[in-house]
Parts: C-alpha cells; sequence; structure tokens
C-alpha cells in the first residue's frame, strides 16, 4: 500500500516533530514566512487525518498512540497555541480539532491529556485563559477552553488561579464575539461542575460578588443579562448554601438587584425579580436586608401593581409574584431604629 | 430575507481577520519544553495588548431602508460611513425574547467562523441598548423567491445553475458540520453580477426552529424533511448535532429537493393546503415529485433522490454535484449566469419603478425615544436608619438618585447590646447586628408578669393585654419589635 503514499510518508512521530519545528521558525519574520506557514498548515492536516482518519482510512489506534506521546513529549499543544494567530484560519481549526480530540481520548479511565495539561504543562490552559487577548484567535481558544473546562480537574485548576478573574474584564471587551465568547467561558467555569464551584463561592464569595454585581451594572444589555442569568443560576444551586446565605444577607447585592427591576428592559426586570424573590422569600433575613424590604414596602407594593408578569405566561412567576406581595404586605409599617 | 442594490464586497475585503498578524520580534520559546521567558502566563493584564479594534455602532453606518422583515427582527440596507461598503445588517431586538442569550451567542460564534463564497458572509455584530446588530454581506439581486414573484417560475437551465451553487455551499456548510435547516429560495440569495449565496443560516434559523415547539410556527413547513418533522424536539437535537452522525445534513438535501420544485413550478409541492395541517402529514405520504411533460427527466430524477425519504440512502451534497441534471447544466454554465443576470436585473429595474425595493419594518430601530422610561419605576429608597448613605458601594447611575426623606437623626452613643439586653434575658452577640425578637421578649415579660400577678383581677388585665398585643401585632407586623426596640432606648433619650 506504500505506493499510494507517494509525497514522504511520515510517521506520526515524524510528523509531530516537523508541526513543531515550522512552527517555531514562523516566528523569524523572513520572506519564507508563508512556506513556513504553508508547511504547518499541511501537517496539521495531516495529523488530523491521523486522529479522525479521512474518507478512505479509519483511525488507527497504534498511530494515535505515536502521536500523542510524541505530542507530549514535544509540548506540541504548547506550541501550537502560542503561535497560533500565525497559523491560517484553517489551521486554525485543525489545531482546535487535534486539541479536542486528544483531550477526548481515554486509556482505562484516564485522560492522559488531561493529566499532561494539569501536571507537566498548565502554561497550555494559561495561554488559553488569555486568548481574549487576540481578536483573531480569541474564539478558537475559547472554544478549545470549553472542552477543556469538561474536564473538573481543569475546572480546579483554572478557579484556583488568579488568571480565572481576567475573565471579568474579557467578558467587557467591546467587540461581541470576544466579550460573549469569554462568558459563555465563564459560565461554563462555574455550572459545569458544581462541587468544584461550591468550595470556591465559598472561599471567594468577596471577589466573586463584587465582580459579579460590577457586570450586573454594566451599560451593556448582553453583559447585563447574562450576568443576572448567571447569578440566578448560582443562587438557585441549593448545594451553594453559603454562598447563599452570605449573599442574601448582603443589603448592598439587595440593592442592585432592586435597581434591576427598575431597568426599562422588561427581561432584565424579570431576570431581576427571579433574584428578588429569594430575598423575600429567605426565612431569616438579616436586619440590614429587612431594613430596606420595610423602608421600601410602600415602593414595592406600588411597584407589583404595575410589574407586568403576566406577558410572560408563566404561572410559576404569576404565584411567586403573589406570594412575594404577600410577604411584603407583612412587613411592618414601623421604621426600626438603631 | 429579501434584499436589492448593488454589491460593493470584493472577495478579499471578506477576510475579517488576515492569517498572518504582525510578528512580535521578541517571543520565541527557544526549545520546546522550557517556557519563554517573555512569555509569563502568569502575567495579568492591564490592558489588552494586541491591537484590539473597537466595535461598531449605529451611528457608524447610514441605514438606507428595510430590504426584509422577519420574527426576529428586520434587514436593513446599510452603507458604512467611513468606506462607503454596503452591508445588510439584521437587526435582533433582543429583550423581545425570553431566551438564553447565551445560546445566541454561540450562534453567531459559529457564523463567525463560517467564509466561502457560496453563503453570505459574516462581519461583525454589535450591541446598542437592547438590539443586537448583525452585520452581513449584502446581495442586491435579492432572493430566487423574488424573481417567483415576477417571473411565476424559473427555466430549467437556470435552475439547473443555482441549484449547484446551493449545493456547494451545502457541500461547505456540511464540511464544517454545520446545517442550514431552512432552505428554500427565499434563503437564497442573488447578487447582482448573478452569484448564488445561501444566507440565514445560523442565528435565524435557528431560533425559528426553536421557537416552532415553543409558540407558533414561524416559517412554512412545506420544505421540512420528514425526519424533522417526526423528532422534532430540540434535545434530541443537539444529541444528534454533537454526535455529528452525518444524517443531520441530510435535511437540507430533502429542502433542495423541494426548492427545485419550487423554483421550476413557482410553489413547494402541498403548499395548497394549510401548513398546519400537512406538516404531520409530510411524513406519513410518500414523498413529493415532480410531474408533467414541460420537464426534463433529468430534474425529475435529480428530485426523486433529494426526496429520498430515508435520510442515510439520501444523497449527500457531493454526490448531488455529480448527478446528470447539474453536470449536463454545466456545460451551460456561463449562458445560464448570463440569463440570470438579465433576469435579476429586469426584476430591480421593475421594483424600482413600483417603488418596491422597501419594506416596512416590524421593529423601529435608532430611535432614543423607544421604550422610554419602564412605567413602572419606583425610586427606591436606600437610605440608612443611621442616616449614613448607603450609595457609595453602588454606581454612578444611583449617585445621581437624589435620596427620598431623610429620617429622624438618633443620638449615637455607643451602647453595648449586652449590657442593656441583659435584664431581659435575650443573647445578642456583640459583633453582629442587635436582632431582637420583640415578640418573645415582650410575651416572655408579659408571661413573667402573669406569673406574678397575684390577684385573679390582675391576671386576667394582664392576659387580655396579651392577647390584645397579639391581635396589634398581627394588624402591624413588628410591633412589638418596635416597642421592645423603644423601650432600649429609653435611658438614652431622657
Amino acid at each position: 500500500m506504500s505506493f499510494l503514499f507517494k509525497r514522504n510518508p511520515k510517521t506520526p512521530q515524524e510528523l509531530v516533530r516537523a508541526v513543531c519545528e515550522s512552527v517555531v521558525k514562523l516566528d523569524s519574520n523572513s520572506d519564507s514566512t508563508k512556506r513556513y506557514q504553508d508547511d504547518c498548515s499541511r501537517y496539521l492536516k495531516q495529523m488530523k487525518g491521523i486522529l479522525v482518519g479521512d474518507d478512505e482510512n479509519m483511525p488507527q489506534p497504534d498511530q494515535i498512540s505515536y502521536l500523542s506521546q510524541e505530542v507530549y513529549v514535544t509540548d506540541c499543544l504548547y506550541l501550537l497555541i502560542y503561535h497560533l494567530k500565525k497559523l491560517d484560519f484553517d489551521a486554525r481549526k485543525d489545531v482546535q480539532l487535534i486539541f479536542s480530540n486528544l483531550l477526548r481520548r481515554q486509556i482505562a479511565n484516564k485522560s492522559p491529556t488531561v493529566d499532561y495539561l494539569i501536571n507537566s504543562k498548565p502554561e497550555i490552559i494559561l495561554l488559553l485563559l488569555k486568548g481574549p487577548e487576540s481578536q483573531s484567535t480569541g474564539l478558537i481558544c475559547g472554544q478549545i477552553l470549553r472542552d477543556c473546562i469538561k474536564y473538573d480537574s481543569i475546572v480546579k485548576f483554572i478557579l484556583g488561579n488568579s488568571l480565572f478573574w481576567n475573565l471579568f474584564k474579557y467578558v467587557q471587551i467591546p467587540i461581541f464575539e470576544l466579550s460573549t465568547d469569554s462568558f459563555i467561558t465563564l459560565h461554563d467555569l462555574l455550572t459545569t461542575h458544581k462541587s468544584v464551584v461550591i468550595g470556591f463561592l465559598t472561599s471567594n464569595y468577596d471577589q466573586f460578588v463584587l465582580n459579579v454585581n460590577k457586570l450586573i451594572q454594566s451599560a451593556n444589555y448582553v453583559t447585563k443579562r447574562q450576568s443576572i442569568r448567571l447569578l440566578s443560576e448560582l443562587v438557585t444551586e441549593k448545594e451553594n448554601k453559603e454562598f447563599l446565605t452570605k449573599y442574601f444577607d448582603d443589603p448592598t447585592n439587595l440593592k442592585i438587584i432592586m435597581l434591576i427591576l427598575n431597568d426599562k428592559s422588561k427581561n432584565l426586570q424579570i431576570e431581576g425579580f427571579h433574584i428578588f424573590k429569594f430575598f423575600i422569600a429567605k426565612p431569616k433575613k438579616s436586619q440590614k436586608v429587612l431594613d430596606i424590604l420595610t423602608k421600601n414596602k410602600e415602593n414595592f407594593i406600588a411597584f407589583f401593581k404595575t410589574f407586568d408578569i403576566e406577558s410572560y405566561q408563566d404561572p410559576n412567576a404569576i404565584e411567586e409574584r403573589n406570594y412575594i406581595l404577600q410577604t411584603i404586605q407583612e412587613l411592618p409599617d414601623i421604621e426600626r431604629i438603631n | 430575507m429579501h434584499l436589492a442594490g448593488n454589491i460593493m464586497l470584493s472577495k478579499g475585503s471578506l477576510v475579517k481577520s488576515h492569517p498572518i498578524s504582525p510578528v512580535p520580534p521578541s517571543a520565541l520559546p527557544s526549545s520546546s519544553s522550557s517556557s519563554s521567558s517573555q512569555l509569563d502566563p502568569l502575567q495579568t493584564i492591564t490592558s489588552l495588548p494586541e491591537s484590539i479594534s473597537m466595535s461598531s455602532k449605529p451611528s457608524d453606518f447610514i441605514f438606507d431602508y428595510c430590504i426584509g422583515t422577519g420574527n426576529f427582527g428586520d434587514v436593513y440596507k446599510a452603507r458604512r460611513k467611513d468606506s462607503n461598503t454596503i452591508f445588510a445588517i439584521k437587526v435582533i431586538d433582543l429583550d423581545e425574547s425570553i431566551d438564553d442569550i447565551n445560546q445566541l451567542t454561540q450562534e453567531i460564534h459559529l457564523l463567525s467562523r463560517l467564509r466561502s463564497p457560496y453563503i453570505t458572509n459574516y462581519f461583525e455584530s454589535f450591541i446598542y441598548q437592547w438590539n443586537m446588530y448583525i452585520v452581513m454581506e449584502y446581495c442586491g439581486g435579492g432572493s430566487c423567491s423574488d424573481l417567483l414573484k415576477l417571473y411565476k417560475h424559473v427555466p430549467e437551465m437556470i435552475v439547473s445553475f443555482i441549484l449547484r451553487e446551493v449545493l456547494k455551499g451545502l457541500q461547505y456548510l456540511h464540511s464544517e458540520h454545520k446545517v442550514h435547516r431552512d432552505i428554500k429560495s427565499a434563503n437564497i440569495l442573488l447578487t447582482e453580477k448573478a452569484e448564488v449565496k445561501l444566507a440565514d443560516f445560523g442565528v435565524s434559523g435557528e431560533m425559528s426552529m426553536t421557537h416552532i415547539k415553543k409558540k407558533t410556527f414561524v416559517g412554512t413547513p412545506f420544505w421540512m424533511a420528514p425526519e424533522v418533522i417526526i423528532r422534532g424536539d430540540k434535545n434530541k437535537r443537539e444529541e444528534n448535532e454533537s454526535k455529528d452522525d452525518g444524517y443531520d445534513s441530510k435535511v437540507d438535501i430533502w429542502s433542495t429537493g423541494i426548492t427545485a420544485i419550487e423554483l421550476v413550478t413557482g410553489r413547494p409541492p402541498l403548499s395548497q393546503y394549510n401548513p398546519f395541517k400537512i406538516l404531520f402529514q409530510i411524513p406519513k405520504i410518500t414523498p413529493p415529485t415532480l410531474e408533467g411533460v414541460q420537464y426534463s427527466d433529468n430534474i425529475k430524477d435529480f428530485v426523486r433522490y433529494c426526496l429520498i425519504k430515508e435520510p442515510s440512502f439520501r444523497p449527500s451534497a457531493s454526490i448531488l454535484l455529480k448527478h446528470h441534471f447539474i453536470t449536463r447544466g454545466r456545460r451551460n454554465a456561463a449562458s445560464a449566469q448570463n440569463q440570470l443576470f438579465l433576469m435579476i436585473s429586469k426584476k430591480n429595474d421593475y421594483l424600482r419603478r413600483h417603488g418596491k425595493l422597501e419594506r416596512t419594518p416590524n421593529h423601529l430601530i435608532y430611535e432614543e425615544e423607544q421604550n422610554s422610561l419602564a412605567t413602572n419605576a419606583v425610586e427606591w429608597n436606600f437610605q440608612t436608619m443611621t442616616g449614613l448613605p448607603a450609595y457609595s458601594d453602588l454606581g454612578p447611575q444611583v449617585l445621581n438618585k437624589t435620596p427620598k426623606v431623610i429620617v429622624r437623626e438618633l443620638p449615637k452613643k455607643n451602647i453595648d447590646p449586652m449590657v442593656r439586653t441583659d435584664h431581659v434575658q435575650v443573647q445578642v452577640q456583640s459583633s453582629s447586628p442587635i436582632q431582637i425578637n420583640g415578640q418573645e421578649v415582650l410575651f416572655g415579660c408579659l408571661e413573667n408578669l402573669y406569673r406574678r400577678a397575684m390577684t385573679e383581677g390582675a391576671k386576667s388585665d394582664i392576659a387580655s393585654l396579651m392577647s390584645d398585643f397579639h391581635r396589634y401585632e398581627t394588624q402591624q407586623p413588628g410591633l412589638c419589635d418596635a416597642l421592645v426596640e423603644e423601650f432600649l432606648h429609653v435611658p438614652y433619650k431622657v
């Protein structure tokens, strides 16, 4: 069969080495850059062929195994991500495909690529985390990162790293694709592996709430809506008990949500309501929260008179609204002194 | 989507970001295993290093007129002020849908990764107020369904040309694991040079699909493949997408077959029936065929292949490109394109003369006063009793709100809660704000009084006092709390 491969057939090992060598050469600012770029694209295509097969060939397990071993030894993934923006458009997609494919690889319930990322080359994850800083490759990095986030050990690593907090800046980048993509990453990090997130939220309550509250007060409609939705998801998670108690006892949070109730956007109002209701329904309210609620008793009654919840045709929401209103009416009419 | 006007884009300008960006001279990891010193992934950012251009604003464009209306927004012909380039801009009111916005944005990300001469290419998106603006390539020739409106049907030779381009578009989309899901003549756009481009995949397509199950039918189901109707629910569809078993893309092939019939006959099969009633018939009845002596055997055979009921037996776009109906037409491609060009310019002339290029948008955009302040805006009172405004931790939007009432000032002395509350046996931790259960305290006191009472008369009076307190507490929740509070402050008021 070897006659079919006319142009120097490379073993998987040779292929990986060839990719590494040409990708590094992309750095030199010479006329041959284009040639190395084409080389990279071609090698990457062949790597992809080994991993997923093509029209004629099924992927061969031993070939895949040789290829992955060589990828780990040469830190090929690191080089590819580091030089991602020097590759051409389609080659970048191939990098993503190769990366994701290697990630999914399992040997006896173990994911060798995940282990490699965590134990040998966590810099790759950090590079990916900083992906949104490059407009041309941000989306590809985001996509790869979200594939990584499917593994709880990687989520744990990211949540423990200070670079995680950069996401709160990235979601405010004025480029729609980058900011929204970063938000999806942020969202996935905080909702995919709940048991990992519980500990994170408990020990990082202050910093986290400060950051989320900033997003909720953003001038950008999408940022506002995404962040309230994220918060909604987190506060309905009963396992986050400690986080919930702190959140709903904090009068600052209540104030921010009350401002959302007043937003011009009907959708934001509804989203706000779905958080506000927990402040009201919480059995043991903090005194400060109770004070604000009491002080605004009349305001709330006026507000809920016109609050248009019926148009969403959600019987639960209407029932909740009625319960909230009733609870508010039971608040004292006498001001408290400190 | 209906478009008209002139195509102004060269293929070069379609490429949004160039593959080679300027190489920073420094960064070069020396060897594979050691991380380079120039690269410090742990460094946190202060500003975004790489030249990130700002996103556009509506005011960067002149919105000429509305060229298409849809359930989720309208499409405008717009001209970029700085470059004079013409775009089609879809404006979606995000506040109309309660759906998760992440889903929509993920669709846009997929869009931004597609580039082909056979699709209307995506440029950028931006948000202004609650509207999302999606900037797309503009096609000045309108859609194939516009052609049908004027000419009733399209000659077979031209249909062969159009469908070849459509199949190439599908070949590209399917190779990118993207399924169009809404192939029909209205979504096949034409440039004024008679190029054929697929439109309305992704965002609008996906959205209308999810909409079908949630509310009402948005599109008409005549073009839907039987398997789409059978497994209509979203979860299943997503499952299939992730598995990518290759059959999902076959729904587009079915729709292409229906579109072939539509183009040569002027309408899709079964369109004489109510779409809502016919929907669930489609999977049950035998597939439609193209009948009539005026049509060639080639196109009839082509349609038959597209409309094979079992998706796994239905050919792929690549295979259909080799069908006689398509390959025969290739010989006459130049002349077919020329004829199509004439049809388009005649149609545009007609529309221009009759002032039919413009449409009335369903939604208003670009008007500051729209949705003016919500009617139920309430001015919240965030003033705390201690007189300290709690605004400092809120953003500037709060700061310019004038606080409502200034509550009465209370003498501020350092009260040790332990001392003052000892005699009523309330345990309060000094670090936390004083929290007293007024009812407990008050009724506890009254019970003590009751026990201390030496006469029956005193006992019954105290009992009625208790029941009075109980009644007033129900009427005025918090009354006991407030009363106990007052008691605690008595020594400091005099």
